[in-house]
Order: C-alpha cells, then sequence, then structure tokens
C-alpha cells in the first residue's frame, strides 16, 4: 500500500504525542477501505484498543469475545461514545477478507473497526501503545500482546491499560472511567 | 530512535545478549531507556532543600461522615487539605512547573511541590478533609478524581483510601468535592482490649490512590508525609527517646521525573511496565542542597518514585560513610542496627537513619547518591539480597556540614521493642500463596487480573495469616503493599530475613518481590472490618491491575 505523506493534526501536549505516535499513515480496514488511523479512528473518541490475529488460539478468541460482551453491555452507547479498534498481530498474513469475517462471526455491524496493513507500521504502533514486552523473545511472540486492552479519551488525552480477562462489567466500569 | 526502535533493532541483529543489561547503558547517570527525549539540563545543587510546613488545625467542622471507636476518646482535632493544581519552581534555571498537589486550607499559596506533612499523636484522633480543586476540564495526564490512601495508617476502611466507587460504597471524590477521613490512631488491637503500644508507625505518607490512575496522579504531585508521635518518639529531643528532631528531623521525599523542554512534567501514558524518571528530586526540588550543623540528625527516607527502586548510600569524597538506621516503614526498630551504609527503598518504602555530623569537620561535603543501576520498569539490577550496587551514582541531595550546635544524646539500644511472632502462632495461622506474575503481557496475582467488586480472600477479623508472597518470576520485581497491619516478616525464600525486615527487629508495609524471591509474612488483622486491598507499589503494575481485594469479616 503506498503510504502518502499525510499531515497530522495541529494538537497540543498529550494530545500531540498521541497524534504522533498512532499516527496517520493509512491502514486497511475489513472493507478493504483505507483509514487514517488517528484521525478516523481516534481523535476526539473514546477508544478500545486491541491487538489480535484472526488465526490466533492463545488470547485473542477470549478478548474478542470480551469486547463483544463489553459492546452489548454499552447498548447504544457503542458505536455513539465508545468506538473499538482492533489491529492485527499478523500482519503479514492477516487480509480485510479474514477481518470482515472474523468480524461478522463477532456480530460486529457498525463501531468496530478491523486494521490489517504494512508490518513495520503494525510493529511500531503496536510498541508504541504499549502492546509490548521488555523481554525480546516474548516480544517476538505475537501470542503474548492479546491478552491487553488500551481505553484511550483520546481529547482528554487520557490512556490507561487493562487485562482483557477482566470481567466485561469492570472493563465496561473502567470505559466509563475514562470516559468522564 | 528511542527505544523500541533499539528493541527492533537488536531483534532484526538476531538480538543483543539481553542477559547483558543492555551495555549501551552502562553510565549509571544516562538517560532512561525509553522513548521520551531527555529532561533539559540543571545545574546540580544550587537550590535549598524544600521543608514543607506541618498541617495546621482548624476550627472543628461537621463530618458526618465519620464515625470513630468508642476508644477514642480525646477529642478529635480537624484539618483541611486542598489539591490542586499550581505552578511550583523544582530548579531555579527553569521556567515554573505545572504540579498537582495538596495544600494546607489555612495557607493561600503553597510553593512547594510536596503537600503539608501531617503530624499524628498516638490516641489522637484527627479528621482530614480533603477538598479537590484539582481542574474539571484538565486535558493530558492525571485524572482530577481523587482517593486519599493514608499509607502505614491502621484506620477505618472508608478512610483508606479504597481505589474504587462499589455499589453503596462512594470513595472517589471528584473535581469540586470533599471527602472526610477520620483517623482515630488508636493502637491496634484496640477493638479486642489487646491494644498494641508496640506496633506503632513513624514515617509514614499519604497520596493518591485512585483505581487505573493512581501512577499518573503521584506522579503529577498528590504526595505528602505523615509522621506519628508518641512518648517514646515524642518529636522532641528533649524527652522520650529523645531522638532528634525539630530542624534535625528531615523527611526528604526521593523522587524521580522527567520533564520536557518547557520543564514541564513528562510521562508516557502508554508505558506500563514503569515509567523512570532521568530528574532527582528530593521534597520536590530538583537536586537540592541541605546546610547542617555538626551533630546528629534524623532523616527520614521515602521512595516516593513510581517504578525506581533506590539504594541509597551517603558519600563523602567518593568514600561510603555508615549511619544508624532506626526505622522503617513498620516504626522505630527494637533496636538500632548500627554502622549501615545502604538505604535500599523500594517504591512506597521508608527508612529513618541517624547521621552524625559531628564526626566531619565544617565544609565537608557529603551527596545522598542513588547506587543501584535500573534500566526499566523491571526494577534494578541483581537480586534483593544482593543488589548490584554502582561506584557512582545519581546524586539527590547534596549536604554541607556548617556550624555546631547542642546535639542530642546517643541514640539509645533499644528502641521500641516487640514480640517476634510465636511458633505457637505461626502453628495457628491460615496460610494463603499469592503469586505475582506477568502473563500474556498482563499482570496477574494468583492467575487473574483482579475485580475490585469481589474480595479475592475474605480472612476473619483478628485471625493469624501466613501469606507467602511470591514472585512469578520474568526477572521482574514487585514492591508488595498491603494495607491495614504491618507485616511481620518470618522468611526470605526460605531463610531467616535480613535484621532490616527481621521479626523481632523491624516490620514493613511494603515488601520487595525481587526476581524468583518468595516471602512470608505474618498478620493479624484487626479492628477494622471491610474491603482493603494488597498491590504492587510499582505504580504502572498497580494502575493495570496488579492488585486484589481483601475482605476482613
Amino acid at each position: 500500500m503506498a503510504a502518502a505523506p499525510v499531515e497530522l493534526p495541529a494538537l497540543e501536549g498529550e494530545r500531540a504525542r498521541t497524534a504522533e505516535l498512532v499516527g496517520d499513515a493509512p491502514l486497511v480496514d475489513q472493507t478493504g477501505r483505507e483509514r487514517r488511523v488517528f484521525t478516523e479512528l481516534v481523535r476526539d473518541r473514546v477508544v478500545v484498543i486491541s491487538f489480535v490475529y484472526t488465526r490466533c488460539q492463545g488470547s485473542c478468541p477470549g478478548t474478542t469475545a470480551k469486547l463483544a460482551r463489553v459492546r452489548d453491555l454499552l447498548g447504544e452507547r457503542f458505536g455513539r461514545d465508545v468506538t473499538f479498534v482492533t489491529f492485527t498481530l499478523d500482519p503479514e498474513r492477516a487480509t480485510p477478507a479474514d477481518f470482515a469475517e472474523y468480524a461478522r462471526a463477532h456480530g460486529v455491524t457498525h463501531g468496530w473497526t478491523f486494521l490489517t496493513g504494512g508490518k513495520e507500521r503494525l510493529d511500531k504502533l503496536r510498541r508504541d501503545l504499549g502492546f509490548y514486552d521488555l523481554d525480546p523473545v516474548l516480544d517476538a511472540d505475537r501470542t503474548q500482546h492479546a491478552a491487553m486492552l488500551a481505553i484511550g479519551n483520546e481529547p482528554r488525552g487520557r490512556w490507561m491499560h487493562l487485562p482483557a480477562a477482566l470481567p466485561a462489567d469492570a472493563i465496561v466500569r473502567a470505559i466509563e472511567r475514562v470516559a468522564r | 530512535m528511542n527505544r523500541r526502535d533499539l528493541l527492533r533493532l537488536s531483534l532484526v541483529g538476531g538480538g543483543l545478549a539481553w542477559t547483558q543489561r543492555r551495555p549501551l547503558f552502562a553510565n549509571p547517570l544516562a538517560p532512561p531507556f525509553d522513548d521520551l527525549p531527555p529532561s533539559p539540563a540543571t545545574t546540580p545543587f544550587v537550590t535549598t532543600l524544600p521543608l514543607p510546613p506541618v498541617l495546621t488545625p482548624v476550627a472543628p467542622f461537621s463530618a458526618p461522615d465519620v464515625t470513630f471507636p468508642p476508644q477514642a476518646v480525646n477529642p478529635p482535632t480537624y484539618y483541611k487539605i486542598i489539591s490542586e493544581e499550581r505552578f511550583v519552581s523544582l530548579h531555579p534555571e527553569l521556567p515554573l512547573t505545572r504540579v498537582w498537589g495538596y495544600r494546607d486550607a489555612n495557607v493561600a499559596n503553597w510553593p512547594f511541590a510536596v503537600g503539608p506533612t501531617i503530624v499524628g499523636r498516638a490516641q489522637h484522633p484527627i479528621v482530614v478533609r480533603h477538598e479537590n480543586q484539582l481542574p474539571a476540564n484538565h486535558v493530558g495526564f492525571g485524572v482530577p478524581e481523587e482517593t486519599v490512601h493514608f499509607h502505614g495508617g491502621h484506620v477505618e476502611a472508608r478512610s483508606d483510601g479504597f481505589p474504587e466507587d462499589l455499589p453503596n460504597y462512594d470513595v472517589v471524590f471528584g473535581s469540586g468535592q470533599h471527602y472526610d477521613y477520620g483517623y482515630a490512631l488508636l493502637d491496634p488491637g484496640f477493638s479486642h482490649g489487646a491494644a498494641d503500644p508496640t506496633d506503632r508507625p513513624a514515617t509514614m505518607w499519604y497520596h493518591d490512590h485512585v483505581l487505573d490512575f493512581t501512577a499518573q496522579n503521584v506522579y503529577s504531585g498528590l504526595v505528602g508525609f505523615f509522621l506519628f508521635e508518641d512518648e517514646l518518639d515524642t518529636l522532641d529531643e528533649t524527652t522520650g527517646l529523645r531522638l532528634p528532631s525539630g530542624e534535625f528531623d528531615v523527611p526528604l521525599a526521593l523522587q524521580d521525573k522527567r520533564l520536557d523542554a518547557q520543564g514541564q512534567l513528562a510521562y508516557d501514558v502508554f508505558e506500563h511496565n514503569g515509567f523512570l524518571g532521568d530528574k532527582w528530586l528530593v521534597n520536590g526540588a530538583i537536586q537540592p542542597f541541605l546546610v547542617v550543623k555538626r551533630r546528629k540528625y534524623r532523616f527520614r527516607l521515602l521512595n516516593g518514585c513510581n517504578a525506581r527502586f533506590l539504594g541509597m548510600r551517603l558519600i563523602k569524597q567518593g568514600v561510603v560513610q555508615r549511619f544508624d538506621l532506626i526505622a522503617t516503614e513498620g516504626g522505630l526498630l527494637s533496636q538500632p542496627l548500627r554502622n549501615r551504609d545502604l538505604v535500599f527503598l523500594s517504591p512506597a518504602q521508608r527508612e529513618d537513619i541517624v547521621v552524625d555530623f559531628a564526626q566531619y569537620p565544617a565544609g565537608t561535603v557529603l551527596f545522598l547518591e542513588n547506587r543501584l543501576r535500573q534500566d526499566d520498569g523491571r526494577g534494578p539490577s541483581g537480586t534483593f539480597t544482593q543488589p548490584e550496587i554502582q561506584d557512582r551514582g545519581a546524586k539527590f541531595l547534596k549536604i554541607v556540614v556548617g556550624g555546631d550546635a547542642a546535639d542530642s544524646p546517643p541514640i539509645p539500644n533499644v528502641l521500641r521493642p516487640f514480640a517476634a511472632i510465636t511458633q505457637a502462632q505461626i502453628n495457628g495461622a491460615t496460610r494463603r500463596t499469592f503469586e505475582f506474575k506477568r502473563r500474556n503481557g498482563v499482570w496477574v496475582i494468583n492467575g487473574q487480573p483482579v475485580d475490585l467488586t469481589q474480595p479475592m480472600a475474605s480472612v476473619p477479623e483478628n485471625g493469624l495469616e501466613i501469606w507467602r508472597l511470591k514472585n512469578g518470576g520474568g526477572g521482574w520485581w514487585h514492591p508488595v503493599h498491603i494495607h491495614l497491619e504491618f507485616m511481620h516478616v518470618l522468611t526470605r525464600n526460605g531463610q531467616t530475613p535480613a535484621p532490616d525486615e527481621r521479626d523481632g527487629i523491624a516490620k514493613r508495609d511494603v515488601i520487595t518481590l525481587g526476581p524468583n524471591d518468595e516471602v512470608e509474612v505474618f498478620f493479624q488483622f484487626r479492628d477494622f472490618r471491610g474491603r482493603w486491598v494488597m498491590h504492587c507499589h510499582t505504580l504502572e503494575h498497580e494502575d493495570a491491575f496488579m492488585m486484589m481485594r481483601f475482605d476482613v469479616v
């Protein structure tokens, strides 16, 4: 995919840093559309970020299933006040079609974007958002990065991480705290 | 190039030998290993050590939520603390820095980064109203919501600073709200007719404890000392144990921070492994100096860092100096430990030392230095029993020996003796094991990320408990803090612990789990039923849910 140079929006302080880390170099969503990640999916939003891959037999299915329950608990707030962004941990193999099927299997209709794209871009993004391990052996193991969620309230510059294995209602409360 | 780029390069190149602990960063003064640019340079030792004043009382006010037990017979003293955003000087060469901090409501302008020092006296209850005046519309790290933990206190559950609101249990207060805390300051065991005057604290602190954001809020500055006095530790060197007092009793809050080019606090909200700074602050000033008299001083050292472990040495012209250790988190030791040369402090730990400057001629210069090596949130190099102590370090404080002054008497050979746990108590205790581990990139205790709506353990009030605290490995260190009671440390890795954490000599409220450590600690959770927490005090680990709730029932 040709990554056209994109201009980052003018933001200050923590928000500028997040804009830089997330970046706007496009990734491709489950419908095959290119998305400017920060501007289209993070800016001015409360967002729950996860990293999974569709062939994963480890933490990923539980994480995605948990997010689906969180979505259900959020009810009408989901898609309106809170959105989900899931990045692939397997950029070399993941295709938009894989994610389209994965999304269908999890009943995704709106508010939840699954992104794939260049390996270098996704690797850097994963590390910059804290989904990494200081031990390079563990870091190279993609199964290690699917058990965590990052919850952000971009306009507040407010970000936290939590384990996806928490009960869905605890994750909803965390989202509510971040969203305040 | 940032840390994660380096990590990637190391992978591309087939991997640096990770066990060599990153030889690129052999210089202990090199900036920490992460993404933010280094802080601007500042000239060390050009500003005096700040000494935030003691909190002053206010007229009694109605605090309907506070109830004291009937054993609290003395009338309470009332205080008000305001938490606010303010601009303070961390260093004269920098612009003023925006911090969040506590201030005495009686004082209009609080020029300190660190809050007022609370002084509480045994058996004299106090009520502290905390008023949250943090900016409601704040943008950036830190949340303007608070719950204030009295770290080291033995107080009712609702005044302990539980991290999260639960149904019918509102403990978090937002901007524009206040919360009244009641600290009875009674001796543990009072409700069972077994008040234990040997179980009293010395140096404590209070800090924010709000769920998910404790690291950001504490880093922003919501920190203050809480000192305890009684008939032995009188804070008056003419009475009791006659320990150095007044201007010769100096709390030292040791913290690391990172500043941006404008001198403002920088933080990495995506760094949940543990955030490290590259500026060394004491009581909110970067590398200050203190002029001392030629006599004895008591220094109360607090590790107020989010994730940095400290191994503090007192150095004169490159030579390690000796001092007496008289207290840990659990109060005065049963006896002083003489001729110590290192204060090892995990995050949130405290140790009180006595240094005799009469041995030095006027004009002598000494430095309080951190000699540990730590490059990331995992912890320092080495093990807890054998940390890697470097031959140079980060200088936190310069001490200049000045003129003579009347001295306090020698530190007595007996401080606050207390009975070690007996074999009968050990035999009668309920045993539980808690393993602190990183699994699939998240922090767990006994395999679970913790939901504070449910207790992981329910312990009977006044029952005997032995908890085996176990490090689940991976090279991570975890300073484990348990609320409500001090720990009697029975064994470390099956061995008798070192004197500064050995039952019968010392008590602790933070126990350090170095790599692969296993520590057995004894408790009796007395007097206050309710909800409490145990957590890792590497604040980023705590915020990523390395925390459990236990109920005293």
